[in-house]
């Protein structure tokens, strides 16, 4: 999601018009670029997570590229999302492992009535993926065409990339790749 | 042999706000929930001053205050739509236990006025930790909103297992519209009464808007204003009112998960469960049931859910509708008000199929209108089952009328 110039411009119209709206969920990082006048890198405009106590470790996988997850020390088990305790066997003996980055799709489906700033993006392509360590992600799914729904197959494979939403949250979308 | 709550309670009344639907002149969610009380009290001759135990998703406490009434039973069960299901089982089992003898089970939202007034909405869905909950973190950067947004997921995953279509589905919605149209207190009776209202064909169901691929607008329950009361009692009670009783011969609760990232099967909710242990509690199963009463937010919900019930075999549950079973004049009855689709649905449909069930097993439900046959059916028995959240919590009810 780089940012377009007609979105720029609209931007500085309205800051520079003192009619400045935005969307509750547009974060402000971005607007505070656009004060500073350093070069503009950013534009993740859609709502960002707030960091759990207990998940910083993920988030500091996503600033290095990868994919930290939770698994049960005393059965083995991956689980999404982090718990306090392990889903499968209740033990708290949880360890983050470095994920392949690499699934399927579950299922989908296509997003053509959304709200805030995710409106601005429909359609867009929703999916669950199956990830190879086990358990299952939420994705906006990238790779595909939200209008030839039949051309995305379940059971396709997907991975995972990392886009910069904000100085120090960094955000997992799964793209489908070729076979 | 029936478990030991078997009949151990009835429902005997069964009543709605002045007005529902898509309302003119806007209502809040507590105005909904007064008007289908005091008409509650005025059809079963029970005085308001008698109720004894009072339930609801959230608002138990703000009714008891309006009414002036202080019960000795408070249930605020708030797990979606099903909750009003899970406040007659629960209900039963305070009346069986000698608690108390009389409970009032009460809903009000205003899904459409609150665009206009605000003024209450659905009161408490139990979030639970809600923003701060790992799985909020986890899925909220996703662009997932309303529950169209989640519930297309389980459609494509059952058109993958299963082969299903689209069109499969569409036959739900249009089945549910000709209910409708026998229904004058439906949204969508007619054309007159709301512009989308009337006839529908199966084609008009698979052309309509895209809301999320592959629900369009016509798969989807629509958001009105919905005001609905009923009364559980004790059978002693019960022998002495001038309304009809309606037994609740089995009831059931089960849940698969909160948020849908943690649903296993997209293809299967936890009505499977409830719907056993209400079974069980009647000591029936799905072939003695007459008719049927399922949540429909969304035509694959109520797919889904005629599979869960034993009513079809998995992956066969739109058969009922496509086959003609389901429909007027059909063999096997299913949402005879029109449903959330094309009745009425505010945010959470469970007091809607409390009141329908109530009134085909006490003769009450209204004759046909225009000469078609009549919305009244011979069922003497009734499986309904609720699901609140994004497939996540489920409530089965056996009824079975009066001998």
């Amino acid at each position: 999601m780089t940012l377009s110039i007609s979105s720029l411009s609209i931007s500085i119209l309205s800051i520079s018009s003192g009619a400045i709206w935005l969307p509750q969920s547009v974060n402000m990082f971005w607007l505070r670029l656009i004060y500073c006048g350093e070069e503009l890198k950013l534009a993740y405009n859609t709502p960002i997570p707030t960091q759990g106590k207990h998940t910083k470790p993920f988030w500091q996988g996503t600033q290095e590229g990868k994919l930290m997850l939770p698994r049960c020390q005393d059965c083995n088990r991956v689980h999404w999302y982090p718990r306090f305790i392990c889903p499968s066997c209740h033990s708290t003996n949880l360890e983050w492992i470095q994920g392949s980055g690499e699934g399927t799709i579950h299922t989908f489906a296509v997003q053509h009535l959304a709200f805030g700033a995710w409106a601005e993006e429909a359609p867009y392509v929703t999916a669950y993926i199956d990830l190879k360590e086990g358990d299952r992600m939420l994705t906006v799914l990238r790779g595909v065409d939200p209008n030839k729904p039949e051309d995305i197959k379940v059971g396709a494979r997907v991975v995972v990339e990392f886009d910069q939403a904000s100085e120090d949250m960094h955000i997992p979308y799964w793209r489908m790749v070729e076979e | 042999m029936p478990g030991q709550l078997y009949k151990a309670a009835a429902i005997v009344g069964a009543a709605e706000a002045n007005e529902i639907g898509f309302l003119q002149e806007p209502a809040t969610a507590l105005q909904l929930h007064i008007e289908a009380i005091k008409n509650l009290s005025d059809q079963t001759g029970i005085p308001i001053s008698k109720i004894e135990g009072v339930f609801s998703t959230g608002w138990s406490s703000e009714l008891c205050e309006h009414l002036g009434i202080q019960p000795k039973y408070i249930d605020t069960t708030a797990v979606g739509g099903c909750s009003f299901e899970m406040h007659v089982h629960h209900a039963m089992a305070a009346i069986h236990s000698g608690i108390i003898d009389i409970a009032l089970i009460s809903h009000g939202e205003n899904g459409f006025s609150a665009r206009k007034i605000g003024g209450g909405g659905s009161g408490n869905y139990g979030r639970g930790a809600g923003i701060a909950s790992p799985a909020h973190e986890m899925t909220m950067a996703y662009g997932l909103g309303g529950a169209s947004s989640n519930y297309a997921h389980a459609m494509v995953r059952h058109m993958h297992r299963y082969g299903t279509t689209t069109e499969d589905f569409a036959h739900i919605a249009k089945v549910s519209r000709d209910w409708a149209m026998l229904n004058p207190r439906a949204a969508m009776y007619s054309k007159e009464k709301h512009p989308f209202g009337g006839p529908i064909t199966v084609e008009q169901v698979e052309e309509s808007r895209l809301i999320a691929w592959p629900l369009t607008i016509l798969h989807c329950c629509m958001v009105a204003d919905h005001g609905g009361a009923v009364f559980v009692v004790s059978p002693k009670v019960a022998a002495g009112l001038k309304t009809k009783p309606v037994w609740i011969a089995g009831a059931g609760e089960s849940m698969g998960h909160a948020n849908m990232l943690e649903m296993d099967d997209f293809t299967a909710t936890s009505a499977s469960v409830s719907a056993q242990a209400a079974y069980n509690m009647a000591g029936m199963g799905p072939d003695d049931m007459e008719m049927a009463l399922i949540y429909d937010s969304f035509t694959i919900t109520a797919a889904i859910t005629a599979e869960m019930l034993g009513l079809a075999a998995l992956g066969e549950g739109h058969t009922l509708w496509k086959d003609g079973h389901a429909a007027p004049g059909g063999k096997f009855p299913i949402n005879t008000n029109g449903g959330g689709l094309s009745f009425n649905h505010s945010g959470m449909y469970g007091m809607p199929l409390l009141i329908e069930g109530y009134r085909q097993l006490s003769g009450t439900a209204e004759d046909g209108v225009n000469g078609d046959p009549g919305k009244q059916t011979s069922a003497r028995t009734c499986v309904i089952n609720g699901t609140g959240g994004t497939l996540s919590t489920t409530s089965t009810l056996v009824l079975i009328a009066d001998d």
